[in-house]
């Protein structure tokens, strides 16, 4: 093609694009082509594209000016790249169609075997916090035996001084120790909990980034 | 070269090889001294150099030389900033990419 079929494709194909876009581009390459030193009647290189390959470059940048539109074209030798691109994706899209058809036909059987897992897990979590919770009701359960020891020993104190004193003992002790284990219970279900709420949040960040 | 050049790069290249000269330069200067960097295909530039002009990255002026007129690109203070943003970012890509496989 010489330069004058050359421009003349250029303007056809550039005319449902604004006037000045279109006069920008036009003069460009007129200015373009002289400085190259490529007469009217001279061929225009291949190396500076087809006009049809101008003006889709043109338009492509146009549309989405922040689209990597070079990506593909910049590189010349393509089968390495191809090469690399299969190995990335590794399976065709036939391949990944047929992975999607069974994998919704076969769905009834892993379908209900994922959600029998899933309850399994929470009914683990819920049987811990469980644990936790009875516990904790034990250690409230000691303090207030504890504290209705000591007042019941307070009350026999003054007609049984050695009963009053042991009952007093007792309260005490329960109670401390039904302290200990209700503060201690709740430590561990805070920590349990953050503990789980941790790996809810690494497992849905994974599939998100999936 | 099995490396592609993305829109990022090849905008810093261009705006570096424009701000060498004072003056600026145009578009087949342009054209061919980023192909002595890059495998570019030539149709990619226009397109980018009429982005970086609209992005204010880029002015232009008309000269006359042997007759003829010539478009000269020139960087703006705001090309200069972008250009050096890009410097600054490459540094610290390249530099990491060269650790990596050295």
């Amino acid at each position: 093609m010489n330069r004058r079929e050359f421009m003349k494709s250029l303007r056809e194909q550039l005319s449902d694009m604004l006037e000045d876009e279109r006069n920008e581009a036009l003069e460009y390459y007129e200015d373009y082509l002289d400085e190259a030193g490529i007469n009217e009647d001279d061929i225009v290189p291949e190396s500076l594209g087809t006009p049809e390959k101008i003006v889709e470059n043109i338009k492509k940048s146009i549309q989405n000016p922040d689209e990597d539109f070079i990506r593909e074209e910049n590189v010349q030798n393509p089968p390495a790249v191809s090469t690399i691109k299969k190995k990335i994706s590794g399976l065709s899209n036939t391949e990944w169609i047929l992975i999607i058809i069974i994998a919704v036909l076969t769905s009834p059987v892993w379908g209900s075997a994922v959600i029998g897992a899933g309850g399994v897990l929470i009914g683990i979590v819920a049987g811990i916090i469980g644990i936790f919770v009875g516990f904790g009701a034990a250690g409230i359960g000691m303090i207030a035996g504890g504290v209705a020891c000591v007042v019941t020993g307070v009350i026999t104190f003054p007609s049984a001084v050695g009963n009053g004193l042991l009952l007093c003992g007792v309260g005490a002790f329960l109670a401390g120790i039904g302290l200990l284990v209700t503060v201690g219970m709740i430590n561990a279900m805070i920590v349990f909990v953050k503990w789980i709420m941790k790996i809810c949040k690494k497992v849905y960040q994974k599939v998100a980034t999936c | 070269m099995v490396f592609t050049t993305g829109a990022a790069l090849l905008d810093a290249i261009v705006l570096a090889v424009v701000s060498k000269e004072d003056e600026g330069s145009y578009g087949y200067k342009i054209t061919q001294e980023v192909k002595n960097v890059i495998e570019v295909s030539e149709s990619t530039l226009y397109p980018v150099l009429r982005r970086l002009q609209k992005d204010e990255c880029l002015e232009t002026y008309d000269e006359q030389c042997d007759g003829r007129n010539r478009r000269y690109y020139k960087v703006t203070d705001r090309g200069m900033a972008q250009l050096g943003m890009y410097k600054k970012e490459w540094g610290e890509y390249s530099s990491k990419i060269t650790d990596m496989l050295s």
